[in-house]
Formats: structure tokens, C-alpha cells, sequence
């Protein structure tokens, strides 16, 4: 077996799979949270794949794969101070009981 | 050596994809937590196998130490006894994830295996590197390629990258500061009537 372009895009595609299913799926805020950085590893491994094997001479893909890691840092602090703030009114992690916007 | 990659790659692969499965099915918090560091650490091995050195050390050290350390102060933060074992949700929801993520995952298989190497060279017009720079990489790493990018055609989107990583620290500082009396917070109310 070669690896090749095609089985690094298979990887990040399951990857993309199961972050959106726990981020719909799970119960947990901090799951939540947890599942979009999956997503972010996996648009990340696409980047990188990319840049390997069709632009090595300027690897664009690999300064785009260092400016999300960047914003996923800073994403994850906010989202987190968020859910600090959150918890302070409500004393609650579960996503089914903030519902106020329900109406 | 084309065996030992495709072992590594195989792996490496399988690790990701059962922790980051272990990230969604398992069921304490903190179990999840510590398949996420898997996870992280065995994309960093899926970054050296695809000859990117300085993104696999940047994602050890952003992914594997600092969103983790955040991410566990999260949960000492927040959780309570009994919330520690809240697991998925069985909801309407939980079957259009399922069908979603399937379809999606059909969706990109089918248009990866058909004729997919061959669109790829039509669509990126690719010029094979020449020696020079395979020569540079072999010698020091991609890390001079990336260090030129950044300071010359990304120069602009770097500097706004940290306006954007300083308003993020000040937007948590702020965020996570006790409410004074100027800062009124339009929920405090609505829950202090539930409870």
C-alpha cells in the first residue's frame, strides 16, 4: 500500500465526521468545545496534506495551518471565559437546560 | 522505507480516530479529556510524517499544552458531581448528527476516489520542486520557508493575528471578572427568580 494525497484526505474527512457528531450529539459544554477543536485539527491535517504534495516550494498550507492554530488558541479562551461566565449565573454544564432564548 | 511509512501512517491514523471517537462515546469528562491529548499528540506524528516539522512542535506546544491546560482548569472550574457523567443526548438531534456526519463522510469519499489525483494536477497547475529546495528542507527544516512567507507576502495577516490574540486575552480578563455594579448583566436576574 502507498500513501498517497488521497488516504490523508480520508483521515481528515473522518475526523471532520466525528467532531460534527459530538458537536451536535453531545450533552456536555465542555464536550462542545471539545469537538470544535477536532474540527479544527482536522481542517489542519487538509492544510498540511496539501501543502505536501503540491506546493512544497512555498508551503502555503503550512503558514495557513499556523495562523488557525493561532486562532483556535484564542478561540479557546474565549469560549472557555464564556462558559466561566456562564456557570457563574446558572451553576449548570448541561446543554439542555439553557434554554431561555426558547421563549 | 515506503512499508515503514504506510505502518506509521496506519498507526498513527487509527490512534486518531479512536480517541477522537473516545472524545465524543466516552463517559466522564475526564476520560474524554485525556483522549483528547491522544488525539493531539498523534496528529503532531500525522504532521512529521507529512515532512512539516515546525507545525507538529507548534501543535505540541499550543494544542498539547496550552488548550489542554485551559480546557482541564475548565472542567475543575465548572463541573459538579453530579454533571461529571452527563453523556449523549438522545433527541431527535442525535439521529440527524448520525445521518449528517454519514452523508458527509460518503459525500467526500466518493469525490476523493474518482479519478482524484489526476483533477488535482489539472486543477493546481503543479510544478515539481526543484532541488534546491528539497535540498533546504532536507537541511533545515521547513521552518526557514515558513518564517519568509510569514514576514513577507503574510506579513499583513500576522500583525492582525496579534491585535486579534491581545483582544482575545482581554476579552477573557473581562469576561471572567466579577460583575461590579457598572456592569449589569441581564441574565443575573432571570436565574436568581429560578433559583
Amino acid at each position: 500500500m502507498e500513501v498517497g494525497l488521497i488516504h490523508f484526505i480520508i483521515l481528515s474527512a473522518i475526523l471532520f465526521c466525528i467532531g460534527i457528531l459530538g458537536l451536535i450529539v453531545s450533552r456536555n459544554i465542555i464536550k462542545v468545545l471539545m469537538s470544535i477543536e477536532i474540527l479544527l485539527n482536522a481542517v489542519n491535517i487538509n492544510f498540511v496534506a496539501f501543502a505536501n504534495y503540491t506546493d512544497l516550494g512555498e508551503l502555503k498550507g503550512q503558514v495557513f495551518a499556523i495562523f488557525i492554530m493561532a486562532i483556535a488558541a484564542a478561540e479557546a479562551a474565549v469560549g472557555l471565559a464564556l462558559l466561566i461566565a456562564l456557570y457563574r449565573n446558572k451553576p449548570s454544564v448541561d446543554v439542555e437546560e439553557y434554554d431561555i432564548l426558547k421563549g | 522505507m515506503d512499508i515503514i511509512y504506510s505502518l506509521f501512517f496506519l498507526i498513527l491514523s487509527f490512534t486518531v480516530v479512536t480517541s477522537a471517537l473516545g472524545v465524543v462515546f466516552l463517559k466522564k469528562i475526564v476520560h474524554s479529556m485525556v483522549s483528547l491529548i491522544i488525539c493531539f499528540l498523534s496528529i503532531a506524528g500525522i504532521y512529521i510524517l507529512l515532512n512539516a516539522d515546525f507545525v507538529a512542535i507548534s501543535q505540541l506546544m499550543i494544542y498539547g499544552v496550552g488548550i489542554t491546560i485551559i480546557m482541564i482548569f475548565a472542567i475543575m472550574l465548572t463541573s459538579r458531581e453530579s454533571e461529571k457523567k452527563l453523556w449523549i443526548a438522545f433527541a431527535p438531534r442525535t439521529l440527524f448528527a448520525f445521518l449528517t456526519s454519514i452523508g458527509l463522510f460518503i459525500l467526500v469519499a466518493y469525490t476523493v476516489c474518482d479519478d482524484f489525483e489526476k483533477n488535482i494536477k489539472d486543477i493546481f497547475n503543479i510544478n515539481p520542486p526543484g532541488i534546491e529546495t528539497i535540498e533546504l528542507i532536507k537541511q533545515s527544516g521547513t521552518s526557514v520557508i515558513i518564517g519568509k512567507q510569514l514576514f513577507t507576502n503574510y506579513l499583513l495577516p500576522f500583525e492582525l493575528l496579534s491585535v486579534l490574540l491581545l483582544a482575545a486575552i482581554l476579552g477573557a480578563v473581562v469576561l471572567t471578572k466579577k460583575d461590579s455594579e457598572r456592569l449589569v448583566n441581564p441574565t443575573t436576574e432571570i436565574s436568581g427568580k429560578e433559583g
